[in-house]
């Protein structure tokens, strides 16, 4: 761990009743990074990514391990607030998911829930929110129409400016672009480029080019196990675990 | 990777052997000819120059194909990327093949051959480089080359002092300048060759290693 780490996960186990989903993972995080997550279905990366804003624990049966600090706090510590965390850990999925209301709405929503009741302020926090998020030029005519109105690229993009509106520290990715065809794909890799000039990236991505693309560090998972985590460019060029070079060659997975 | 580009791989990779081959081939028969002053052997590699074009291109445009097509990564990219680049060193090789037989067919025409030992015995160790590093590249296996960059400074060696000794002679015969001078410029062609297998060495080191390493 070094002075960049923002998330620190240290041995960490999980189970979904008696099924061992991860198993003793140790991992660093780094601010104004992208990190990315891969492997094949099933090795456990939807959840150790949904460990990071507490997304677990709405899954009964779901027990933890080891631990996972934020800024050096235990994010399952007894003092941690699970809504507290995930304002400062946003999460896009894997489909867009807008509220259906309208694109104004969809923004407004969380700093309004979290005591922001000035219009003035909302407005501002709609704009700059839709602006880092790459929309805004494509809506800021229609901010009162339906966010369902949306394509789907737009929608995700939604989804990102509606994250960054209770300004998190991290945004957690599951598979943001699998549900968007190549073009709306890459402005989301454009978009996640600019974000990490101010916020901490994890992305999951089946895509591996994707990972290539647009990650600093890269951690293959197998099995609820990581198997290599280290600089991206390493991971692709180079790996050092055969079972890595395996799954990014395509030879098994 | 599917099984598809599996094995469009591996066909690649024999493609680069076959090669390296025919220009290692262009390059042995031109030695050959300098050596026993062959004129017909020397216009037959000369005629072999377009044939080495018409097996590049399209390799180096299937080398390109499957770069877009799979976008490899890990050990298949660094084949595919060292591929692109010793195709590219091979046929130099060839060309310097084809430039040695022209000279051979320029120097039988119209002087005698004479002295050039040397220099034979410089394209000999030269092409021992080059076998082991296309034998290197075909069984993925850096064992041979190894030892490539003493190879390449006993070759360096030897191209100063055949240099060093020809000048000497043309400061003494006047008449042999004419001679000397296309045996300067096939030393000067054999040394190259060796740095292109060097080359290809790093390469080799690149794909089976993932290292890169600098011999020349």
């Amino acid at each position: 761990m070094n002075e960049d780490t923002i998330i620190n996960v240290k041995n960490l186990n999980l189970w979904y009743g008696e099924t061992h989903a991860l198993r003793n993972i140790s991992l660093p995080i780094a601010h104004r990074k992208v990190t990315s997550l891969i492997g094949p279905s099933g090795c456990g990366k939807s959840t150790l990514i949904r460990c990071f804003n507490r997304m677990n624990d709405l899954v009964s049966g779901c027990r933890i391990e080891g631990s996972i600090t934020f800024h050096d706090k235990d994010i399952y510590g007894s003092g941690a607030d699970a809504v507290d965390i995930r304002m400062q850990i946003g999460m896009v999925f894997q489909k867009p998911n807008p509220f259906p209301k309208s694109i104004y709405e969809n923004i407004a929503y969380g700093p309004r829930i979290h005591g922001t009741r000035d219009r003035k302020e909302l407005d501002k926090i709609v704009e700059s929110s839709l602006k880092k998020a790459a929309l805004w030029e494509e809506v800021k005519t229609r901010l009162n129409d339906s966010a369902l109105g949306l394509s789907g690229g737009q929608q995700q993009r939604l989804c990102i400016a509606r994250t960054l509106a209770v300004n998190p520290e991290i945004i957690l990715m599951d598979e943001p672009c699998s549900a968007l065809d190549p073009i709306a794909t890459a402005k989301i890799e454009d978009l996640i480029e600019e974000l990490k000039k101010e916020y901490c990236v994890v992305i999951v991505t089946h895509s591996m080019s994707q990972a290539a693309r647009v990650s600093d560090f890269t951690a293959f998972m197998y099995l609820g196990d990581l198997i290599e985590f280290g600089d991206t460019r390493q991971i692709f060029e180079n790996p050092k675990k055969e079972l890595t070079e395996n799954y990014i060659t395509g030879r098994f997975g | 990777m599917t099984e598809k580009s599996q094995a469009e791989l591996e066909q690649l990779h024999q493609s680069v052997v076959s090669f390296g081959k025919f220009a290692l081939g262009m390059l042995k028969e031109s030695i050959d000819a300098f050596e026993s002053g062959n004129t017909e052997q020397a216009m037959e590699i000369s005629r072999l120059k377009n044939e080495l074009k018409s097996m590049f291109v399209p390799l180096e445009d299937s080398l390109f194909q499957y770069l877009a097509l799979y976008q490899p990564v890990a050990k298949d990219m660094r084949e595919c990327v060292a591929s692109i680049r010793i195709i590219y060193n091979f046929e130099r090789i060839g060309r310097m093949g084809y430039d040695i037989a022209e000279t051979t067919a320029i120097l039988t025409k119209c002087c005698s051959l004479k002295d050039c030992e040397a220099l034979i015995s410089m394209g000999r160790l030269v092409i021992t480089m080059i076998e082991d590093a296309l034998s290197a590249y075909e069984d993925r296996n850096i064992t041979k080359i190894v030892t490539m960059r003493d190879r390449d400074e006993e070759v360096d060696t030897l191209y100063c002092d055949v240099l060093t000794g020809f000048i000497s002679r043309m400061q003494e015969e006047k008449d042999a300048v004419p001679v000397l001078t296309r045996y300067v410029i096939i030393d000067r062609y054999l040394e190259r060759c060796g740095d292109q297998a060097c080359n290809i060495a790093e390469m080799i080191v690149y794909m089976a290693t993932g290292d890169r390493i600098e011999i020349n």
